[in-house]
């Protein structure tokens, strides 16, 4: 049995959902750092080697959880990408340029048809001139 | 004359059928032409806009594929059953050893099926702008005018072997001209009608399709938007732990600096040109239709898409250059 493709709701609310829980762990992740720099400074203190250590290992947490907005941007416009919504639109945009193109080729055929009746009447025109010709000779000898 | 005449009944069965059509032509499409031009040239660029935030979004990940395997936390092997003589293809999948999950590398674009659906509404706006443009009724015209010309002639000589052969001669009117001049406004009128009738209804069918996916490119938008904002933020965060390390005057500027590009990033982004491209189209749509919506009020649509278009483009051009390199 195939699996069902989500639909659009389905994967924005989704991606909504990781993209709080990453804003939130970014959010975190800075406060963790305010915190250990402002105690310092409030204590007119130079940090201390385990704040040091710790605040590395935040800002390293926060570049791993920033780079993940990139992956969620990424999967999310794959997945909106790949669902029945997309393909839907494109064939009722494909089915829309089919009627405006019959629209298009319906009226160039009606220049077709002008430059056939034009042809036709020449042609009638050029044979009954010469009808009309060897009528008037006929009248001329008679 | 009367089997001359017989040869234009192929004109004058459209012709007479063109009648059908006369009220619907009554608004001429002519118009149209600037909103329809606008719309169409606006499409264009913001086809462009979508294709560079795929390009973005894409170029971004690869950078996020690459970290991972030259930090070895991610396995780089040949896709399955490719790169092997027998193969048809040759690609690299990046493995990641605790879920297995596997991608391409590099990536391939993820907004495949999008560039479809918008190159489609792209060749939409352009057939709306081909049907407007369709010069139909001039060339309809130099048709018609060349086979009453010929009428005409066949007449005059008509009369003139009257006259040699001495029989009472006829007057002979300039009917070509007037006779023309109504199968060519007839004609004028039918063409207007196919594409008034053809506008109206393509705009109608399409309006719903192009606001969903007006909607759907402004939600890709919003989510490809943080790329550039996440580069920023490292950006500013770098700046920051500099100042906080050492808190002189040059530190504070680039901090400052930093700061202020983020800030412009944030403030100037706008997700907003897909929903307009949707605004522009409802509004062209419901012109058409003849509702309460104005012509007037449809251009000034379709003009603030086409600013909205040109601003993302050069946004995007900017974006590049602002945003720091992280290679």
């Amino acid at each position: 049995m195939s699996k069902r493709r989500p639909t659009v709701a389905q994967v924005v609310a989704q991606a909504n959902a990781a993209r709080e829980e990453l804003a939130k762990l970014d959010r975190e992740l800075q406060e963790g750092i305010d915190e250990i720099d402002f105690s310092a400074f409030r204590e007119r203190r130079e940090r201390t080697e385990a704040e040091m250590e710790l605040r590395k290992s935040l800002r390293a947490a926060q570049a791993e959880a920033r780079e993940s907005f990139t992956v969620l941007a990424f999967v999310t416009a794959q997945r909106l990408d790949d669902t029945a919504e997309v393909e839907h639109l494109i064939h009722r945009m494909e089915d829309i340029n089919a009627g405006l193109q019959d629209d298009l080729d319906g009226l160039k055929k009606l220049e077709k048809y002008a430059k056939i009746a034009a042809k036709v009447a020449d042609a009638l025109a050029k044979g009954a001139e010469k009808l009309a010709k060897i009528a008037a000779e006929g009248i001329k000898h008679a | 004359m009367v089997v001359v005449g017989s040869g234009l009944k192929r004109l004058a069965r459209w012709a007479s059928g063109a009648a059908l059509l006369l009220a619907v032509a009554a608004c001429s499409t002519t118009d149209y032409g600037k909103p329809v031009n606008d719309f169409a040239a606006a499409t264009d660029n913001a086809e462009q806009a979508l294709a560079e935030l795929s390009d973005q979004v894409t170029e971004a990940y690869r950078g996020v594929l690459e970290g991972g395997i030259l930090s070895r936390r991610s396995f780089l092997q040949f896709s399955q059953d490719e790169c092997l003589v027998a193969s048809p293809r040759c690609r690299l999948a990046v493995v990641d050893p605790d879920s297995g999950a596997r991608e391409f590398y590099p990536p391939e674009p993820p907004l495949i099926q999008m560039t479809r659906l918008m190159t489609q509404i792209n060749r939409y706006a352009g057939n709306l702008k081909a049907l407007l443009e369709a010069d139909t009724a001039s060339q309809v015209e130099t048709q018609v005018n060349a086979a009453l010309g010929s009428v005409q002639n066949l007449a005059e000589t008509v009369a003139e072997a009257r006259a040699e052969a001495g029989v009472a001669p006829v007057d002979i009117p300039p009917f070509a001209t007037s006779v023309g001049a109504g199968v060519n406004w007839i004609v004028g009128q039918y063409v207007e009608g196919v594409k008034y009738k053809g506008l109206q209804r393509a705009t109608a069918a399409a309006k719903p399709v192009v606001r969903e996916a007006a909607d759907l490119f402004a939600t890709v938008s919003a989510f490809v938007s943080d790329v550039p904002r996440k580069d920023l933020a490292n950006d500013v965060s770098k700046s920051l732990d500099a100042f906080r390390d050492n808190g002189d005057a040059a530190n504070l500027a680039k901090l400052k600096l930093s700061a202020a590009k983020f800030d412009t990033l944030l403030t100037s982004t706008p997700p907003d040109l897909f929903k307009r491209l949707g605004d522009a189209h409802d509004a062209l749509a419901d012109a058409l239709q003849g509702g309460e919506v104005s012509i007037a009020t449809a251009i000034g649509k379709i003009e603030a898409f086409a600013a909205e278009a040109e601003t993302l483009a050069k946004i995007l051009k900017d974006i590049r250059a602002i945003v720091p390199d992280n290679g």
